[in-house]
């Protein structure tokens, strides 16, 4: 077998796209590569599988992105072709939204987004405990039927964007429960983005979510 | 079999990560982060006079073996006219490194070409591949007999000229070939590692 990373990726008579590997690993979130925006924090965790540990404020939300400033938006993944795939958990049920996936904006602008959205209980919401693909373009919410006792549970998440659509699987499924497809895409070429908040509710130290794996390619 | 030295740049990201170090050699470059889908890196001349040119290394730190080592790559230029890139191994952050194993492109040469230079001679073989702005990925590899390059996955050159024997670092070259002209090109992609 191989030993070039590059030839175990790609197939053959290939050129390949843009691609990055994120394991959050080490003493301190890459900066070179991640802008956090927020006043909670994003710091590595001294847990086991800890990986990166995202804190919101007690009420609002912690952001990372490829875009240090509105002016400096860094977008180079295809609203039309391009993977995410996270590994993480939320450590708290209550109050708390975690949101990852592709957007078009700076992150102080709705832009166009399609993201894997996990809700914890708020106040009665029907999006309450579920695990879901949204997107704002157009208007999409479809659950993944995920059981609202294993929302919280580390699970890996792929979203894909396909040409006119895009698909949210969680721990691999492709069809049924943990599954979800709806027509949207955003508009304009996309940063990923991992955003942790709180909702309808105030935490004491904030809502707090662990990342252990993050790639992401256009396809 | 212990794991040697092994490197992967995927160039994702708000900036270039501060390991690279970025040398000015004539006039003012930048190295930065693309805007753009599959963008990589964007590595700018400005566009002053005299050739504004720049390499971007690992500062000296050589860890790969001329006699044994692959580097691939995955690039782009950004214009067909007056500018030259050169990408691999060298073993200094100048223009023209005592030792070196380069895919050459631009108007420096008339096809991608490698380049190879021992310590104090580099000589040069085309390949049969054209110069061009469309992306292309293309891998260097340096052992006890020779150098070969491949373009897209097909192996066109090998070379037993003139081949580098010092320790080499991954380099990076652009080169603007005429005044009051931005050039530019992207890699998106660098992987090197002793064999």
């Amino acid at each position: 077998m191989t030993n070039s990373i590059y030839e175990q990726l790609n197939e053959y008579d290939t050129v390949a796209k843009q691609r990055f590997v994120e394991t959050f690993s080490g003493d301190a979130l890459d900066t070179n590569r991640w802008s956090s925006h927020g006043s909670g924090s994003a710091t590595m965790s001294d847990t086991v599988n800890g990986g990166l540990l995202l804190t919101s404020p007690t009420n609002g939300a912690q952001h990372l992105d490829f875009s240090p400033s509105d002016a400096g938006k860094i977008r180079p993944f295809s609203q039309t072709g391009a993977v995410m795939i996270v590994t993480s958990k939320m450590v708290q049920a209550q109050y708390t939204n975690q949101s990852n996936g592709f957007k078009t904006n700076y992150y102080t602008e709705a832009g166009k987004y399609v993201i894997m959205a996990i809700q914890g209980q708020t106040n009665g919401n029907s999006s309450d405990n579920k695990i879901m693909l949204k997107s704002n373009n157009p208007s999409t919410s479809v659950d993944t039927s995920i059981a609202s006792s294993a929302i919280h549970d580390l699970h890996t998440y792929k979203l894909e964007l396909l040409s006119s659509s895009s698909t949210l699987s969680v721990d691999g499924a492709l069809s049924s429960t943990g599954f979800a497809t709806g027509n949207c895409n955003p508009d304009n070429r996309c940063q990923p983005h991992l955003t942790l908040q709180t909702a309808e509710g105030t935490i004491s130290g904030g809502a707090k979510a662990n990342y252990t794996y993050c790639e992401v390619y256009n396809t | 079999m212990a794991y040697k030295q092994h490197f992967v740049e995927w160039f994702s990201g708000k900036q270039i990560p501060s390991y690279w170090t970025l040398t000015q050699i004539v006039s003012t470059c930048t190295a930065t982060m693309a805007d753009s889908v599959d963008g990589g890196m964007l590595f700018q001349t400005d566009s002053g006079a005299g050739s504004p040119s720049a390499s971007l290394t690992f500062n000296n730190k050589r860890q790969y073996t001329a006699t044994g080592f692959k580097f691939f790559s995955v690039c782009k230029k950004g214009s067909d006219n007056n500018i030259g890139i050169k990408c691999g191994m060298g073993s200094s952050t100048s223009v023209n490194p005592d030792h070196h194993a380069f895919m050459v492109e631009g108007t420096l040469v008339s096809y991608k070409t490698l380049a190879t230079k021992d310590g104090s001679t580099g000589t040069e073989t085309a390949s049969s591949a054209s110069l061009s702005q469309d992306p292309f990925a293309y891998n260097i590899e340096g052992t006890s007999t020779n150098v070969t390059l491949g373009i897209n996955n097909t192996l066109d050159i090998t070379k037993t000229s003139n081949r580098p024997t010092d320790a080499l670092q991954p380099f990076l070259y652009i080169q603007s070939r005429s005044t009051a002209a931005v050039k530019s090109y992207n890699v998106r992609y660098l992987e090197c590692y002793n064999t």
